[in-house]
């Protein structure tokens, strides 16, 4: 019986495909003498009911090998395009966290989205996503993963653009597609370039190519070719999950609803590095590309741990860590250890939608997003705070929750490398730990200003789901126990760990509740902190760089088309008998002369015949 | 027919303001809105598919405030009881304190038959409820939320629910509600104010049902009036508002706890917070001005400043709502829309029927309607105000007369501030036309 | 059999043309164009995907001694562009609203065009085909000179003087060929055999003649001026039919004329012929950016997506065909459904402009199903997976990569650049907020709407079994194919 729901696990994606559909019903027009709500309670169900048949799968799964479906999609001209699935442990794990958090995040927004009447598009989406995810997270096929993250980018733009009324949604979402889609098309380029080497775009297949030994030689001839295939199968998931220099659409993705923002910045970021994971066998081909990999990830973690530390609004100062956070995945995969980005985003992805949850309660009835504004909510709200917190301390490297752990392990590995990375990655958690302290410092210490004087704790939509997740938290380590993925304790990484959150949450401690020091806080150099609060300057860096020369360019070729070509045939047009734009006053001219042609065409017609085989 | 109230009575030279002709026409007694039959029949139709959610609104309300009050799980708040179905409106019926409605005190009627079959068909009420069929009790309590959240509004109610007192009286409350249930007292003790706030939620949430438990039978009354041809310019209507606002002034504001049959007086009456001063003013203030910005059309991004840094800057209320995006996401006055759209009069239906889109955007041509009426409804306050504060409109002295236009000006200029784009927000330019609809 | 396909909508458009009642036309010619719709069905049901070469044949001699028979025939691209015509022209009779001044000459000319496309699509003899090709021109005159906007005059005239020119130079071509051969057989099969003993230089003169031909009525940039005007401002229907399906000529004779005719020829200029399908579809996205006008941008887009067909065929790989005459088809589709929206939007709302558009998502003022069949149009045109454009794109380039990589990864670039525009017109036309003042637009009914449903629907079946796009065309790609690269099929599945 428990076997059936393992060999069915195919069907999981369509549940919440099914509720997309139905939602529809209650897109404006259809039904509209009674209120959307419908549409929310249907696709929270079949979220369910896909949690329920995961969770008996994994049930089903006793260890047992991982199985493997092909569903025939396309075969045209010799080439056979069919849909291989895997089930493992591990995707269906990634089910079972996809599900859980959405169903957590669809009640949390039948409480945030209760005076919205857009329930039926925004669900319908939500269920897009859970579908699309749930789907890449059993494909074996590089090519239909490379579709799926396509449709998703495009689901963000829709997601994003859910309040379309509103400025700033308007140009986020236009960023977030964009962003998004120059990545899906480099990891297009490499998906084409990769064919004609591997022959394949199983990624089970292609982790045996990459093993080859003619491959590896092939790899160490042409490292050039190597290098610009991986660079370009891993600009996918570099714009996925908003790593430097595409991170910018993950800040103005955040004017989309909290429900959404517990999703994307806990689980559809990690479609990107998902992916990532199953190419590290490919990019391992090249060194250079594995050097960019850590590259970026360094880059992006530092950067954008600092600069999370000088955002005023609440929503950013908790985008900014996904940032973070994703660019040690990238580092671990870099450094050739994809089995703990696994356990990285596992224990990532339960955690950080809770931080979010909190927020996302403090922002609903106290308005402001503004750190400045708020404050003093300890006493009356404490159970936001105290999930806030097991949120953060799960995020970090905070023993003995879940994060911990993984840090840990990504500590042990990159100290096989080198030292200087083991540094960053005990900078990196001490800044993100500095970061997320102190929004909880300015929201909940201090004296209550007027914006946060009446704010009373939310209903149960909004504490439940909050709740029972927290609670998952602080289950992590047992349940990774259970799974036999524990990390092995190790003495003195771990204590390093430890100091580092310990210090950077004293820190944040001390510098933001201490009356001593004024509110809000300035850097000595204003122009560092400016550097930081407006993220480096990205937005003003794309607009002299990439969008600055596609708009010059698309000017310069209507101007050429206008004038140039057009022109030129006006020109000749007037020069000759037909005139260009004299044509629109007298066209009968013309078209005299178009059937003369015709007749003098028939007429060599005929006159050859009659010249060629007239006798 | 504006013109007939344009007459300058007054004795001053015309206003200088930017909005003079409005300046002229408070003046003269007359409304912010133009005095058309076609407004007048506007007005009083939406009042009337207003009130009629309305006398819902304040009966669950009440409801929440005395009965469900902390209870953390409240799946079924709007499920409301017979009991309070029944409860008598102190302002209709024959047993009422001060008959304002010759209707019945109990439900209205069509709420009843809204309540059984809703807009599909008879069906248990919580199916009702599932499918959305349904009374949106959530707009009703943003207004409630939106008294609570902002500061400053005058009033003696709100500053109490600070004071040892009212902490004292809730504590008594909190206990005994909680009694036998160990996990919510150890809580209780563990974090106390979380509980106050939570109480004092109630109290607001008491304040506006005894607020609306006033309204609803003003409007019921003033759509008879129409109907009978008693009422007939919008001056009729806006000045009903102001005999009602004196007559129902000194209605005390309250918060009483019912557990387990027994009474607790969180806010006794005997505090004699006044419903004029505790409750229409600091609601219209709250509502109509300032509530909170949509997040469908404004961004929250604290970068943006979009939002403003104080609460008195807030511009979101009735008066300055973009009402066209009403039926799309993220625009909450849309769940009162609908409440109001099952309701509407038949001769407002087929008014609507007869522009724009007809029965398609029914929606948002009621929305247009029902912004015209609040600033109907918040001249009625002006006037209210400058008779309790001020000198009657044929005041022979000219000093007098000015005061009251500096009064009416000032209030104007609410709606020409250029600071976060109120000027182009408020909608009193819209409205003095009828094509904005 | 492919007979009825030619003559059905010519006899049809008589019988609308002489109808006594102006009203009755439209019913009428939506009644037989849904017809020739069922008779399409029929024709696809006995076609065999399997089989090569031309299947369906008819032969009937009419002027042997001119070498101009009347033969028909069918094989893959063929059938996918007749099954395109009969869709086109049933959309385009029904898009087009009853009130219509002169409404009988109207559907009688559309139904003609489309008999006489069929016609081309199907003709087995290069004269017969100029013959279809050059009987297209009057109509599509008239219907953009008398029912286009504004500047109609300008644009239909500079629309005839290009495909007169274009005309000649097919004729040219073609009468050249027919002379060289020495016999008088214009049939496909004898020309190629004429053409394969011809000294390279004459080849290249031929080939050069007829890709200038094809080249103006692809159009291939720069021989592209007439089309933003002739689609701006022709009605929308008559866009719709223009860009949907006429063009399509263009694109078939490169592959009937150029990759059949000229193989050897073909494969050695095929660099220079991908750089310049790459140059279109980059010229094309840019310049559509640049627009103000979405119905500019939109025609724009059509220029740049013909360069996708253009690199397909000069890669001449099996798949690489499959792909070019896929996106053919999908093309016609994906402009078909663009144009009708935009034509819709116009008539609500009153203008083209992108910097006045704004907010017709708005579910109850605005235009809300319009504003989401055309997300999905401009998805779908940008080549998002799941929608037929994707499924096109890809197979162009996955057949391109290996021989042209340079060219191949431009074109990706280039869907870049069409996501861009789409974006930048669905941001300004559809989200945003609705002008208090303005913003009181007419509902849209839902006969406005079906076409668009219909178009939507093909778009994403096809897009989800792409095997329904692709089979037709199998077989004749590998026969068509020049340079077969090792397509090898992927390690069997574990």
């Amino acid at each position: 019986m428990l076997s059936w729901f393992l060999e069915s696990v195919w069907l999981v994606p369509l549940y919440p495909f099914v509720g997309m559909v139905l939602a529809a019903l209650w897109y404006p027009g259809i039904i509209r003498r009674t209120g959307p709500r419908p549409a929310g309670y249907i696709n929270a169900l079949m979220t369910f009911v896909s949690l329920l048949h995961t969770a008996l799968a994994l049930v089903a799964t006793g260890g047992q090998e991982s199985l493997h479906y092909s569903l025939p999609w396309l075969q045209v001209a010799g080439l056979d395009l069919s849909l291989p699935l895997v089930v493992s442990p591990v995707s269906l794990t990634a089910l079972m966290v996809i599900f859980g958090v959405n169903l957590l995040a669809q009640i949390y927004a039948f409480g945030y989205m209760e005076m919205d009447w857009g329930w039926a598009r925004f669900f319908s989406l939500l269920a897009f996503f859970e579908a699309g995810m749930s789907a890449l997270a059993l494909c074996d096929s590089l090519f239909f993963s490379y579709m799926i993250l396509e449709v998703l980018t495009l689901g963000t733009y829709l997601l994003v653009g859910f309040w379309f009324n509103q400025p700033l949604v308007v140009t986020g979402a236009r960023d977030a597609f964009l962003t998004k889609r120059v990545g899906d098309l480099l990891l297009l380029m490499g998906v084409l370039a990769l064919w004609p080497l591997s022959h394949t775009w199983n990624f089970t297949e292609l982790a045996q190519w990459a093993a080859q030994p003619e491959t590896v030689a092939y790899a160490q001839a042409h490292p050039q070719v190597m290098f610009w295939l991986a660079l370009g199968l891993l600009a996918g998931p570099l714009g996925k999950c908003a790593q430097f220099p595409f991170h910018l659409w993950l800040d103005e993705a955040m004017e989309g609803p909290i429900p959404a923002t517990i999703l994307r910045n806990a689980v559809v970021v990690l479609t990107g590095s998902w992916v990532l994971v199953k190419l590290e066998p490919i990019l391992a081909l090249s060194p250079g590309a594995m050097g960019v990999t850590v590259g970026v990830g360094v880059a992006t973690a530092v950067g954008a741990a600092l600069i999370a530390i000088a955002q005023i609004c609440v929503k950013r100062t908790l985008s900014y860590p996904v940032s973070a956070y994703l660019g040690l995945l990238f580092v671990a995969v870099g450094t050739g250890h994809p089995e703990t980005a696994l356990l990285m985003m596992l224990t990532y992805a339960v955690a950080m939608g809770l931080p979010v949850m909190a927020a996302g309660n403090v922002i609903w009835n106290s308005i402001t997003q503004d750190v400045r504004l708020l404050g003093g909510l300890a006493a009356r709200r404490p159970i936001t705070l105290l999930c806030w917190l097991v949120g953060v301390a799960g995020v970090v490297a905070f023993p003995p929750l879940g994060g911990f752990w993984s840090w840990l392990r990504l500590v042990t590995d990159v100290a096989e490398q080198s030292p200087g990375l083991v540094a960053m990655v005990l900078l990196v958690n001490g800044l993100l730990t500095f970061g997320l302290v102190r929004v909880v410092c300015l929201i909940f210490g201090n004296r209550p200003q007027p914006m946060s004087q009446r704010s009373p704790e939310l209903h149960w939509p909004f504490i439940l789901p909050m709740t029972v997740l927290a609670g998952v938290v602080l289950h992590m380590p047992h349940l990774l126990a259970v799974a036999g993925i524990l990390p092995a304790w190790q003495q003195d990484w771990g204590l390093l760990l430890t100091l580092s959150t310990l210090l950077g949450a004293s820190l944040a401690a001390l510098v933001y509740l201490s009356p001593g020091i004024p509110k809000p806080v300035r850097l000595p150099v204003a122009a560092v902190q400016d550097l930081l609060a407006y993220d480096l300057y990205t937005p003003k860096l794309y607009r002299m760089t990439v969008v600055g020369v596609v708009d010059v360019v698309s000017r310069i070729t209507d101007v050429l088309d206008r004038y140039l070509v057009d022109g030129l045939v006006n020109l000749v047009g007037v020069a000759t008998v037909f005139g260009g734009e004299t044509l629109k006053y007298s066209t009968s001219g013309k078209f005299q002369w178009y059937l003369f042609t015709i007749l003098v065409g028939m007429g060599l017609v005929v006159g050859l015949a009659v010249l060629t085989f007239g006798d | 027919m504006t013109t007939a109230t344009l007459e300058p009575r007054t004795k001053l030279p015309p206003s200088q303001h930017e909005l003079a002709e409005i300046v002229h026409r408070l003046e003269a007694g007359g409304a912010m809105v133009p005095d058309t039959p076609e407004n007048l029949m506007q007005i009083v139709g939406i009042w009337y598919a207003y009130a009629v959610p309305m006398d819902f609104y304040w009966r669950d309300l009440l409801y929440i405030a005395e009965q469900v009050f902390l209870n953390p799980l409240a799946f079924r708040k709007f499920f409301i009881s017979e009991e309070y179905l029944n409860r008598h409106n102190h302002y209709a019926g024959d047993d009422a304190d001060l008959r304002i409605w010759r209707g019945e005190a109990t439900a209205h009627p069509e709420l009843l038959k809204f309540i059984r079959q809703g807009e599909t068909r008879p069906m248990p009420r919580w199916l009702h409820h599932l499918w959305h069929d349904r009374i949106n009790m959530e707009f009703a309590e943003e207004c409630m939320r939106a008294m609570l959240w902002h500061r400053g509004m005058g009033g003696q109610f709100d500053p109490y629910l600070d004071s040892e007192e009212y902490k004292q009286n809730a504590d008594r409350a909190i206990r005994a509600y909680f009694r036998g249930n160990p996990l919510m007292l150890g809580l209780y003790r563990l974090f106390p104010e979380m509980f106050l706030e939570q109480c004092r939620q109630a109290s607001y949430y008491a304040n506006l049902g005894l607020f609306w438990e006033v309204m609803a039978p003003v409007f019921f009354e003033i759509h008879d009036r129409y109907l009978e041809g008693s009422i007939t310019t919008v001056k009729d209507a806006m000045n009903f508002i102001v005999k009602g606002i004196f007559a129902v002034a000194g209605r005390p504001i309250y918060h009483h706890v019912y557990i387990r049959g027994e009474c607790y007086e969180i806010i006794p009456k005997s505090k004699g917070f006044m419903w004029l001063y505790e409750a229409a003013l600091p609601y219209v203030e709250a509502v109509f001005y300032r509530t909170s910005p949509f997040r469908g059309t404004k961004s929250y991004n604290a970068q943006a400043g979009m939002v403003p840094d104080k609460q008195e800057d807030f511009h979101y209320g009735v008066l300055y709502a973009d009402k066209f995006p009403v039926g799309t996401a993220g625009i909450p006055p849309t769940l009162l829309a609908q409440d109001m759209f099952h309701f509407l009069p038949d001769y407002l239906r087929d008014y609507y029927r007869k522009h724009c889109r007809g029965e398609a955007d029914i929606l948002v041509q009621l929305a247009i309607s029902f912004q015209r009426s609040m600033y109907c409804v918040t001249s009625a306050v002006f006037h209210a105000l400058r008779e309790a504060l001020l000198y009657p409109l044929d005041d022979p002295n000219p000093r007098h007369l000015l005061a009251n236009r500096r009064f009416f000006e000032a209030q104007l200029d609410r709606f020409c501030r250029p600071e976060y784009g109120i000027r182009d927000a408020a909608r009193i330019r819209h409205i003095q036309t009828a094509d904005y609809r | 059999m492919l007979s009825v396909l030619i003559f059905g909508p010519v006899l049809a458009g008589l019988a609308v043309f002489l109808l006594r009642d102006g009203r009755q036309a439209k019913t009428l010619a939506l009644v037989l164009a849904a017809l020739m719709v069922g008779w399409m069905g029929v024709v696809l049901r006995r076609f065999d995907v399997t089989a090569p070469g031309m299947q369906l044949t008819e032969f009937v001699p009419w002027l042997p001694n001119l070498g101009l028979n009347y033969h028909l025939g069918c094989d893959g691209l063929s059938v996918s562009l007749l099954a395109l015509n009969s869709i086109i022209t049933w959309i385009v009779v029904y898009s087009t609203p009853a009130a219509v001044v002169r409404p009988r000459l109207y559907y009688g000319l559309v139904l003609w065009i489309s008999g006489g496309l069929a016609g081309a699509f199907a003709a087995q003899n290069a004269l017969l085909f100029v013959l279809f090709y050059e009987l297209q021109l009057i109509p599509v005159y008239f219907l953009i000179a008398i029912w286009g906007g504004p500047r109609k005059g300008y644009a239909a005239s500079k629309f005839l003087l290009y495909t007169a020119v274009s005309g000649i130079l097919l004729l040219g071509g073609v009468l050249a060929l027919g002379w060289l051969s020495g016999r008088a057989n214009f049939d496909y099969g004898a020309m190629r055999a004429t053409v394969a003993g011809l000294p390279v230089a004459v080849q290249g003169t031929l080939l050069l003649t007829l890709l200038l031909a094809f080249g103006i009525k692809t159009p291939l940039v720069p021989l592209h001026t007439w089309l933003p005007d002739a689609y701006v401002e022709a009605s929308p229907p008559v866009a719709v039919l223009l860009g949907g399906i006429l063009a399509k000529l263009g694109t078939y004779g490169l592959v009937r004329f150029g990759v059949q005719l000229f193989p050897e020829l073909w494969v050695q200029v095929s660099p220079v012929l991908a750089l310049w399908g790459t140059a279109g579809v980059l010229f094309g996205a840019l310049a559509a950016i640049a627009q103000k006008d979405i119905k500019r941008m939109v025609a724009y887009s059509s220029i740049g997506h013909m360069g996708y067909v253009m690199l397909g065929c000069a890669t001449a790989t099996p798949l690489s065909l499959v792909g070019a005459i896929a996106q053919m088809v999908s093309h016609g589709l994906i402009l078909a459904i663009l144009f009708h929206l935009v034509g819709v939007i116009e008539a609500k709302v009153g203008t083209r402009e992108l910097d006045v558009l704004n907010g017709l998502m708005n579910p109850v003022r605005g235009l809300p199903t319009v504003s989401s069949l055309l997300v999905l149009g401009g998805m779908a045109s940008a080549g998002i997976p799941g929608m037929m454009g994707f499924v096109a794109e890809f197979l162009v380039f996955q057949g391109s990569y290996q021989v042209f990589p340079l060219q191949t990864l431009l074109c990706v670039l280039g869907t870049g650049l069409t996501a861009v525009y789409f974006v930048i017109l669905l941001n300004r036309t559809c989200f945003g907020r609705l002008d208090n003042r303005t913003a009181y637009y007419p509902p849209v009914w839902a006969s406005e709407k079906i076409p668009a449903f219909v178009l939507a629907g093909l778009i994403l079946f096809l897009g989800l079994q792409p095997h329904w796009l692709v089979q037709w065309s199998e077989q004749t790609a590998q026969n068509l194919a020049l340079t077969t690269v090792a397509v090898a099929s992927p390690v069997a599945q574990l």
